[in-house]
């Protein structure tokens, strides 16, 4: 009875120590936040990489991801105005929700939200957001202020 | 022996608890689709304000309620102020935020992002609850266009 007992002991603990580690992958990671502290000026035709990237660590069942970026005020130079998107996981870059950038010009904080949907792309384990976008007909370039990017799961 | 095996027992049962605490835990981090949506395609409305925009998500809350933050971000173009607002549980839209005029002469759009705290006072019920996102234009014969948009619930924290 003892013997069984600590068999069903030590079989629990093992189940308990792969639970625990599965929830500590939900822990934040580095790399879901990304500080862009100063500006920049990504110029060309939209759609390239601005090398900017956050990543999140998805369970093996993948849930949805909300990116946001927060930037201090922008200006494209383009007529029409630019776009801003996300690679996800190295594939295109693609709009996952707003994406406008106006050609007048912008002082005050604005922010974009992203959502990203397992059928977008996502796969268990890391998965990267890679900021990009440019000129939505023209590539006269843009102006960002510093900006924030940050990824996390959904609740 | 019999001490031991009691022991073992109250551990064995410790350990089942603490299992079940984190096997909840992780749960809590599963992802119903409804608690964030994307839209890709744009939608003209011409009414003034408010009325259900059509957007709908929704969360979960445990028995003991928690605020909730909503989050919409959208490109836009308006001719003239628009307002956004939730309605939460079927409730009249509430907590209402100002849109300005956005008509880029080259077609562009503009962009846009709001967010409120929802609290257990404003409509919360423990279980399934429904956020819709309502508003409208603030001037007569005026019209706001939404094109690539995006609507996200989370728990506060």
């Amino acid at each position: 009875m003892a013997g069984r007992i600590r068999q069903y002991t030590i079989g629990l603990a093992l189940f308990c120590m792969v639970i625990g580690f599965a929830s500590s992958a939900f822990a934040v990671p580095p790399g879901e936040l990304l500080q862009m502290p100063d500006e920049s000026d990504p110029i060309g035709q939209c759609c390239f990489s601005f090398n900017q990237t956050v990543a999140v660590t998805e369970p093996a069942k993948p849930f949805a991801v909300v990116v946001t970026w927060g930037v201090q005020g922008f200006l494209s130079f383009n007529t029409g105005g630019s776009l801003v998107g996300l690679i996800v996981n190295g594939g295109p870059c693609t709009l996952y929700g707003p994406a406008s950038i106006p050609e007048v010009q912008i002082n005050t904080s604005r922010s974009f939200q992203w959502v990203i949907f397992p059928s977008d792309g996502l796969r268990a384990g890391n998965n990267t957001f890679t900021l990009c976008g440019g000129g939505r007909f023209g590539s006269s370039g843009m102006l960002l202020g510093p900006y924030t990017l940050a990824a996390r799961l959904s609740n | 022996m019999n001490i031991g095996s009691g022991r073992m027992k109250r551990l064995l049962f410790a350990m089942g608890a603490a299992c079940v605490v984190m096997v909840m835990g992780t749960a809590a981090f599963a992802v119903p689709p409804t608690e964030a949506l994307r839209i890709e395609t744009n939608q003209t409305f011409t009414g003034l304000c408010c009325f259900s925009l059509g957007e709908t998500v929704s969360i979960t809350e445990p028995k003991k309620l928690v605020p909730v933050v909503v989050t919409f971000s959208t490109d836009y173009r308006s001719s003239s102020d628009s307002l956004v607002e939730l309605s939460v549980n079927d409730h009249p839209c509430m907590k209402l935020q100002g849109m300005q005029a956005a008509a880029p002469a080259d077609g562009s759009f503009a962009s846009a992002t709001f967010e409120w705290t929802i609290f257990p006072g404003d409509g919360l019920t423990p279980g399934n609850n429904k956020i819709v996102l309502c508003g409208g234009l603030d001037t007569t014969g005026a019209s706001l266009t939404l094109g690539f948009r995006t609507l996200a619930v989370r728990i506060s924290k």
